[in-house]
């Protein structure tokens, strides 16, 4: 029995860790498109003032 | 409806959901810990699956959000092509990356569980099958926005594949009761009583609120970004740069 318990935490801990590890990943791709959309409007902007010069 | 064509604005949507994503990250954050914290530390192991039974408390909330998500891409799509709304063809877009990340969990989280309870890590049974192929149509549409880039024409297209892609939805919720599966059948139905003691059911409830609480929040920070692009020629835009 305790042989059988140790076994089923390992794959709750691996459940836990494979889907924890995924949401990481996607909040860090929603920072990564925070980041990308102030870059693109920065350089929309730099460009603007430029060609208005 | 005067709401609804509100929404419609991407200036309005942006604030209300650049509101929306400063609380709902942490609220999502402490109340997912809480529903897995209970569910891994203090709810009872079960008679016959023993601790194995703790995957319940994510994989149960990642399936249902997976179909949730689905049918909220679905009526988001449909607003792209009755009213033809930028926002919702962001939220559409944001909507098929959030549910293909929930099916992929919900589809490891039951291989995972499916070891120690069945012996096996995989059966062609109906209602993984047809989960499985909910994941190929997020990521179909996944990869046609990709190709077709970000624009109404492309929202349109997204928009007719996805409702095809509908028809699948009540296959997966039906799949135990019109097939013999070995996956068992719905723990939690919206009108009949639970079928699970409530040791088990309120960590259950309060996981599945923290996870739609999360996808919440992904949806909305990946739309307002998709609005800021789209829109960056647009006054407000500047207006909200300068600030």
């Amino acid at each position: 029995m305790q042989k059988l318990t140790t076994c089923h935490f390992f794959y709750v801990a691996l459940s836990y860790g494979c889907a924890g590890m995924s949401m990481l990943a996607m909040a860090g791709y929603v920072y990564w498109q925070s980041l990308k959309t102030k870059q693109q409007l920065k350089q929309w902007f730099a460009n603007e003032s430029n060609t208005k010069k | 409806m005067k709401l609804f064509y509100a929404l419609g604005n991407p200036q309005t949507f942006y604030k209300l959901a650049d509101q929306l994503t400063q609380k709902l990250g942490f609220m999502a954050l402490v109340i997912l810990l809480t529903g897995w914290g209970w569910g891994l530390l203090f709810a009872p192991p079960d008679y016959q699956q023993g601790d194995a039974v703790r995957i319940m408390y994510l994989h149960v909330p990642a399936a249902m959000l997976s179909l949730s998500i689905y049918a909220f891409m679905a009526l988001a799509a449909f607003v792209v092509l009755v009213w033809r709304i930028k926002v919702a063809g962001s939220l559409m877009r944001a909507s098929a990356q959030v549910g293909a990340l929930l099916t992929f969990i919900a589809l490891i989280t039951g291989s995972l569980w499916g070891k120690p309870t069945w012996g096996t890590w995989w059966v062609w049974d109906a209602r993984l099958t047809s989960e499985l192929i909910l994941l190929m149509i997020y990521v179909g549409l996944l990869a046609l926005a990709q190709q077709l880039g970000n624009n109404a024409s492309a929202d349109k297209i997204i928009a007719i594949i996805c409702w095809v892609g509908v028809i699948d939805l009540p296959i997966i919720h039906f799949s135990v009761k019109w097939w013999n599966t070995l996956h068992q059948g719905s723990t939690l139905t919206v009108f009949a009583k639970p079928k699970i003691h409530s040791s088990m059911l309120y960590p259950l409830l309060i996981s599945l609120l923290g996870l739609a609480l999360f996808c919440a929040w992904l949806i909305l920070s990946l739309s307002k970004y998709a609005i800021l692009q789209k829109e960056y020629q647009k006054d407000w835009v500047a207006k909200l740069c300068k600030n």
